[in-house]
């Protein structure tokens, strides 16, 4: 296996994904240090290739950063999410999260954006999955830990 | 056409057979006629061979999309080609490595697909066992991942 290259175990991974599921790839992170740093890699490009209306963007430190991009864009996946992270629907209620614990986001829900405020821990590469047009329920993607995330695409799978 | 191994073992194999692969393809086209021998030092006599065979089994099968391709899952193999994977790891891998330096993209697809099957269903013990993988995490760094992925134990 070692003789395999990255950029082909990540095709074999992506494999293993098909016939199994997120969460039982997810679980072979723990074989060895590569593929702990692989599988996300492999299951970020399942995710980009079959859920093209998914993307995924970075939260930045810069609040300048509000730019919605492309998934294709990002070299590394994240599984968590931050624990506190709160949608603010208008104006009014951005005041209070005006501190520098807080990174502002942007996203697109119904037709217009809303801000979205995150408590920064530190983690420069956390990732946001979202949707580009947005129904109120799907909202909950946002705000939800990536294992609901992805065992939603994997009840998603099962019924294709 | 001509195709010399990294030992200098020389094939002649009919011209649709090497077109199964993009890289010959590409190089005959920019040749155009010739007798010379076409070098590929990155695949031994015995793994060409076993390309070859590949290639010539598949000859008239249509060209598959990589977006059609993409949609079959791994446990399509028909029966000839379940055959023809039933080698040793260093084989199937050396026929991935082969598959991927020579461009055959359905051949490289049943090669991972093959090393996929054998991942399904086992504990990232039994893969180390199987693929003679080290497990290079401390027993710290191992709970750690496991704790970052928690909610996908099963429970």
């Amino acid at each position: 296996m070692e003789t395999i290259p990255n950029e082909l175990l990540i095709q074999i991974l992506r494999h293993v994904l098909r016939v199994t599921s997120f969460k039982r790839l997810i679980q072979l992170r723990r074989t060895c240090k590569e593929w702990n740093n692989l599988i996300p890699a492999a299951c970020k490009d399942e995710v980009c290739e079959f859920y093209k209306k998914w993307k995924f963007r970075r939260d930045k430190q810069d609040p300048l950063y509000e730019d919605l991009l492309p998934c294709k864009s990002y070299d590394y996946f994240k599984f968590k999410f931050r624990d506190e992270t709160y949608l603010v629907p208008n104006d009014n209620d951005i005041e209070r999260f005006r501190s520098d614990a807080f990174i502002k986001q942007k996203i697109y829900v119904d037709g217009s954006y809303w801000s979205l405020f995150t408590k920064w821990h530190n983690k420069p590469s956390s990732y946001c999955l979202y949707e580009e047009v947005v129904e109120l329920k799907k909202i909950k993607y946002l705000l939800s830990p990536a294992c609901i995330i992805f065992e939603d695409i994997d009840e998603l799978k099962k019924s294709k | 056409v001509k195709l010399t191994s990294s030992e200098g073992t020389e094939f002649i194999i009919d011209r649709k057979v090497a077109e199964k692969s993009v890289l010959l393809k590409n190089m005959l086209e920019d040749v155009g006629e010739s007798d010379m021998a076409i070098p590929l030092p990155n695949v031994t006599g015995p793994i060409l061979n076993k390309v070859i065979d590949y290639c010539t089994h598949h000859r008239d099968d249509p060209f598959v999309s990589q977006e059609d391709d993409s949609k079959k899952v791994s446990d399509d193999i028909d029966d000839w080609d379940a055959e023809f994977c039933k080698v040793d790891q260093g084989t199937l891998f050396e026929l991935i490595l082969s598959a991927n330096y020579l461009d055959i993209k359905p051949l490289l697809d049943l090669t991972c697909k093959t090393v996929a099957n054998m991942i399904k269903g086992k504990t990232p013990d039994e893969i180390r066992k199987t693929f003679n993988i080290t497990n290079d995490f401390t027993p710290e760094e191992e709970e750690h991942v496991r704790k970052e992925n928690e909610w996908c134990e099963e429970r």
